[in-house]
């Protein structure tokens, strides 16, 4: 009775930490912090291509169109670093759309269609 | 040889404690250093990343009244007015008006539909200024997060 006891007692298990132990964790530790440096290296870098679309104190110019109608309907405007890219008005402002044909082509993967637009009147 | 058995199913040896500080010796300044690069990194990405996506949202939102407004209107107490159309195929017209508070929060108030929504929550500078042209606009953000900041500056033109 008194052995089994003290056999119990004397288990390695239960006196702490091996060396093994120690060193495993320790070695999944460092891998963990490795992959997370990497992980941050990674957002980093995908962070500072997005930070390219909005340099830093450099003029963005928001370039609307001049035609009241698109103003109207109230299209968005274009965000460039260029002031000289405005927007041509070169839109055709139609009164109907008519569709003449449509033809699908699975294989090729091509839609194409043939309309007819009526422009308003002046 | 029992001596020895004795200290081993006590506890650690000599040599296991003299290995495991040797260990602790070398790990320890190169997981401080990770911790410490890493730490300040995720959190310098973080409050940056929060700040790119704000300022996309801010940037869409600005655009989209940019290019219906018809005149602009800049009374000088920090806010924007933006006038344009209420809605398409008519000629009544809507007020935007921009305008930072004291949280550093901008708010977008849409006169005509009675919304005020907040376009973004780290706005520490909301600054519009009439252009001599008198139909452009220059309006200077900066962006400030946790020690973070982005000064932006944009143009918007109305006809």
């Amino acid at each position: 009775m008194t052995d089994t006891r003290k056999q119990t007692r004397l288990c390695p298990a239960d006196s702490g930490f091996t060396l093994i132990e120690v060193t495993v964790s320790l070695t999944v530790l460092m891998i963990f912090l490795v992959c997370l440096s990497g992980l941050t290296v990674t957002a980093s870098r995908l962070l500072e291509s997005m930070e390219q679309r909005y340099p830093e104190n450099t003029p963005l110019y928001f370039n609307s169109n001049s035609s009241p109608w698109e103003r109207n309907l109230g299209v968005s405007a274009i965000l460039s670093s260029n002031a000289e890219d405005v927007v041509t008005d070169t839109n055709v402002l139609v009164r109907t759309i008519q569709m003449v044909s449509f033809s699908h082509d699975r294989n090729a993967g091509e839609i194409s269609m043939d309309v007819t637009a009526t422009e308003p009147p002046p | 040889m029992k001596h020895a058995q004795h200290i081993r199913r006590h506890g650690y040896t000599l040599f296991e404690v003299l290995i495991a500080v040797l260990l602790l010796a070398i790990f320890s300044p190169i997981v401080a250093e990770l911790c410490r690069t890493n730490g300040r990194s995720i959190s310098d990405v973080n409050n940056r990343s929060a700040i790119v996506r704000e300022t996309g949202f801010m940037t869409s939102m600005l655009a989209s009244d940019f290019g219906a407004a018809t005149t602009f209107l800049v009374p000088g107490d920090g806010s924007l007015h933006l006038q344009e159309y209420a809605s398409p195929f008519s000629a009544s017209q809507k007020e935007i008006v921009y305008a930072r508070d004291e949280n550093n929060c901008l708010w977008r108030s849409d006169a005509g539909v009675g919304q005020t929504n907040m376009v973004a929550s780290c706005v520490t500078a909301f600054d519009p200024t009439v252009m001599p042209d008198g139909t452009t606009v220059r309006l200077a953000i900066t962006m400030g997060r946790c020690g973070s900041q982005r000064s932006l500056v944009f143009m918007g033109a109305v006809p």
